[in-house]
């Protein structure tokens, strides 16, 4: 890496190396039955170079000619985008500990184990299918720019998933875990997959009309994810957010708190820095309900003339470097969940959806089917609900948000909250 | 190269193994609101093994060939857990020995075409999409793929297969106020740059439709006859039927398992769908899948009878049925899945005019923007359509979502268009992304099916 950097530096004004190695494994049981283990090793490189003012990326899995690369990114910055950063010299970031050892020594036989476990729990109370997923993994990521700058990071993660499929259909029930070690599922929510397991048996087809709906942890990102459509850079930049010049105003209701927490130890993507080697930190999007803060990389911070927030994210080394949202965390409210259910009188909850990538995402429209949801009547649940669609915008319904549930729950990349919106468009018979 | 295959997995004591060997070669130009923010060549490399012991198959995916010895450690550790923890056995359906080496049918190669024309090719669409009323972003790219592929296995099946994608895709945002509309741009496919030549009249097409979206009305939620356009017919093919014609999810989903039974009536009679692969010059071409299987055509519903599936090797020899060739990894990171080629509905005789005069009342409903299925059930999102009063094309409406159970609408088709139309860019993403998936078909006009909304 620092052979590749050396040579970079002979030939161009500004250079970049960023890399990854991987490895992890899996297992699967298919309608309670072991069906699969698979295995991965994977390890990649990406020079990005900065020349005359103009920026190039080159990238490799195997890196048999470092001369080759090079000449690559040299190509790629003559045609490439105009830029005034430089790339950053950091020094000290917060440590992350995301590494357990202990993923070291977990077998293949613990995962089946597990996996045997809970199959053999669900069949032994309820019919149906029941899927099991489990795997882990290692990896390290780093970076080192001819500014100085040499940053590593290594973590561990562990997830395991079980689903319930309703009888006749696709749709269930899940309930996962994530973690940087091995983790057992969570007995009481497997408890309570059971329990709506068996009051999905009564179909409601709900009436069209507008209605309060409680919307879980697991889904409400399909109305966050508009927001993050608004709030990011190369939308406002272009000038075609909706949020272009309305930062500190108050665009939604003041019960949402949404944050990151790059540096939280529990979440998958932790790590002291970002893929261009900003100090990553804590802060809030919309600050009850304020537009904050845009997340942005050194490139768009550049051009919006703001100070980087170390929101530069890299899927693999093969993607551009992209500002994006890193571990987004919606703050809890004050109600249990529970008490929420009990306060609607006639409205849905709704686990699962279908659809939430289209529509005008960029303007905050949803039009979304919910695949797997229940019917609240007098404060229980009494059915599930089918051929049920919910419709809106988010900046109208956001603003109506009753309350946010008391707990939050760690979905791995995002933490989230159930929250109850009033007066949502369903559409039923 | 097939030669250090044959090193790599020499003595390997298992059932059945094969190896695939792929580099990547992707030359690509991105650009948004007229700047180039990417540009250049690139190539990646990778290999994938897959193993078969005792009954239970494995994969394991590699970078290096320096850890091959490992991979093969841990595919074959993989294969022994599953066999020795109750795993179904698996065995694979017999097919011809093949040895080829198959070029990508290219009428101009984009290999031979430099960057600097890929950047101006790039730009001048940019520019030409800018220049239309309303605009307000384009964001557009040129990317080309060369997938070599080297596939090796223990029954002496030798294949090195090229194929190359090219595709110029974008969006262009018109805006007016704070409201915006995004219309999707995409040209390309399997038979080289010319795709990507003189489009400009379709771009230019696509740009009246973002301003005009801007004073179209929303449409109104309820229960219509319905003509979907090619591209939007294509879709429900590909998303709503499709994907439970793959044998991977009906295995995996024993509720439909019943349902998708092979001689069901679960059409209308006049509905004939077909994945073929082998159309020449569509996106989806190619000749062998990554089992090494020769792909073939495949009738899946026959005047409304279910009459075939898409298969694996394991899958066919499992259900007891053909093999069918389409067994498909998105690169060398990936174990092949079970992917559809280039689905539709096979055309029948009727024009649009006579399919608009059927329906009378009801709506046209214009290309697709993202789709998704739970099930039987599906959404599908659509860019734009018009009203249709008196069998006439009158105002154009927006914001469509169309919502539906995939055997009542199987069951709604109600007259079938001459015409013919494949999509030229695709993005199936079962799992693993596939670029090649193709799907279209002739105009198709539907007797009930429901959009959801406000």
């Amino acid at each position: 890496m620092e052979h590749l950097i050396d040579l970079a530096k002979q030939k161009v004004d500004q250079a970049e190396v960023y890399f990854t190695e991987e490895s992890s494994d899996s297992i699967s049981f298919s309608d309670g039955k072991l069906d699969k283990a698979d295995s991965s090793l994977s390890s990649g490189i990406a020079l990005r170079v900065i020349h005359d003012g103009k920026i190039g990326l080159a990238h490799t899995r195997n890196l048999l000619d470092a001369d080759a690369l090079l000449r690559q990114a040299m190509i790629s910055a003559e045609n490439g985008l105009e830029v005034k950063f430089r790339f950053p010299l950091t020094q000290d970031v917060t440590k992350t500990d995301t590494y357990s050892v202990s993923i070291e020594s977990i077998s293949k036989k613990d995962l089946i184990n597990e996996g045997k476990r809970v199959i053999e729990y669900i069949k032994a109370r309820s019919e149906g299918q029941v899927n099991f997923s489990t795997g882990f993994g290692i990896g390290t990521r780093g970076l080192i720019n001819s500014t100085g700058t040499s940053l590593s990071h290594r973590t561990s993660s562990y997830y395991s998933s079980v689903e319930m499929i309703f009888p006749g259909t696709g749709s269930g029930l899940s309930h996962f875990v994530v973690d940087k070690q091995w983790k057992a599922l969570d007995q009481e929510k497997i408890d309570e997959m059971l329990e709506l397991f068996a009051i999905s048996r009564n179909e409601i087809i709900p009436p069209t009309s507008v209605m309060p709906v409680i919307i879980m942890p697991m889904s409400i990102y399909a109305l966050i994810w508009r927001l993050h459509s608004a709030i990011n850079p190369v939308n406002i930049h272009a000038g075609i957010s909706p949020l272009c010049n309305r930062l500190n105003e108050r665009i939604i209701s003041d019960k949402i708190t949404l944050r990151q927490d790059p540096l939280a130890e529990d979440m998958t993507s932790s790590c002291g820095f970002d893929s261009e080697g900003t100090p990553t930190r804590q802060y809030a999007y919309f600050d009850k309900g304020v537009f904050q803060t845009i997340p942005t990389d050194l490139n768009y911070a550049q051009k919006l003339n703001v100070e980087p927030t170390g929101n530069c994210n890299r899927d693999s080394v093969e993607s551009m470097p992209q500002p994006n949202i890193i571990n987004p965390c919606l703050d809890p409210g004050v109600k249990s969940l529970q008490d929420m259910i009990r306060s609607i009188d006639q409205g849905i909850i709704v686990h699962s959806m279908m659809g939430a990538h289209s529509g005008n995402i960029l303007n905050g429209d949803f039009s979304v089917g919910v695949s797997t949801g229940f019917m609240i009547q007098k404060g229980v649940l009494t059915g599930r609900v089918k051929d049920c669609m919910l419709s809106g915008n988010v900046y109208d319904v956001l603003n109506r948000v009753i309350d946010i549930e008391d707990r939050s729950t760690n979905l791995g990349g995002r933490k989230a909250c159930a929250v109850m919106l009033d007066g949502v468009s369903v559409a039923g018979k | 190269m097939i030669e250090q295959l044959k090193i790599m997995t020499s003595g390997l004591d298992t059932d059945y193994f094969d190896i695939r060997y792929e580099t990547k070669q992707v030359e690509q130009v991105t650009m948004n609101k007229k700047e180039i923010r990417n540009c250049g060549s690139n190539l990646g490399d990778g290999y994938v093994l897959r193993v078969m012991k005792k009954g239970a198959v494995a994969s394991v995916s590699f970078t290096k060939p320096e850890q091959a010895e490992s991979a093969i450690r841990k595919a074959l550790e993989n294969a022994e857990i599953l066999a020795a923890n109750g795993t179904t056995p698996k065995s694979l359906v017999p097919v011809p020995k093949i040895i080829d080496s198959p070029k990508a049918p290219l009428i101009e190669d984009p290999r031979q075409i430099s960057l600097t024309e890929k950047i101006a090719i790039t730009k001048h669409y940019s520019d030409l999409l800018f220049a239309q009323p309303k605009v307000a972003n384009v964001e557009i790219g040129y990317t080309d793929f060369f997938r070599n592929k080297f596939f090796y296995n223990s029954e002496g099946t030798e294949i090195n297969e090229e194929l190359i994608t090219t595709r110029l895709s974008g969006s262009v945002i018109t805006q007016e106020g704070t409201l915006t509309q995004t219309v999707r741009v995409a040209f390309g496919g399997s038979d080289g740059f010319q795709r990507v030549r003189d489009r400009e009249a379709e771009a230019i097409e696509k740009a009246k439709i973002a301003c005009d979206l801007l004073s179209a009305e929303p449409v109104k939620a309820g229960t219509y006859r319905m003509i979907l356009n090619p591209g939007m017919a294509g879709v429900f093919t590909h998303e709503a039927f499709g994907h439970f014609s793959e044998a991977d999810i009906v295995r995996d989903l024993p509720a439909l398992k019943e349902k998708m039974r092979l001689g069901a009536k679960l059409g209308a009679d006049i509905l004939t769908i077909i994945d073929d692969a082998t159309l020449p010059g569509q996106l989806g071409f190619y000749r062998y899948d990554d089992e090494g299987v020769s792909v073939r055509r495949v009738n899946l519903m026959t005047n409304g009878v279910l009459t075939a599936r898409l298969h694996d090797r394991f899958t066919a020899a499992e259900m007891n049925e053909s093999v069918s060739g389409h067994a498909i990894a998105e690169d060398f990171r990936f174990a092949p899945i079970i992917r559809m080629g280039n689905i539709f509905i096979q055309p029948d005789r009727n024009s649009l005019e006579e399919l608009l005069s059927a329906m009378d009342d009801g709506l046209y409903i214009g290309d697709p923007m993202g789709g998704q299925t739970s099930g039987e059930n599906f959404t599908f999102g659509a860019n734009y359509g018009y009203l249709v009063k008196g069998g006439k094309i009158t105002r154009m409406i927006r914001d469509i979502n169309i919502v539906g159970n995939l055997y009542q609408t199987l069951n709604n088709v109600w007259m079938i268009g001459s015409d013919f139309v494949l999509k030229e860019s695709g993005g199936c993403g079962k799992g693993q992304t596939n670029i090649r998936s193709c799907y279209g078909g002739p105009h198709v006009l539907f007797r009930e099916l429901t959009v959801g909304g406000k």
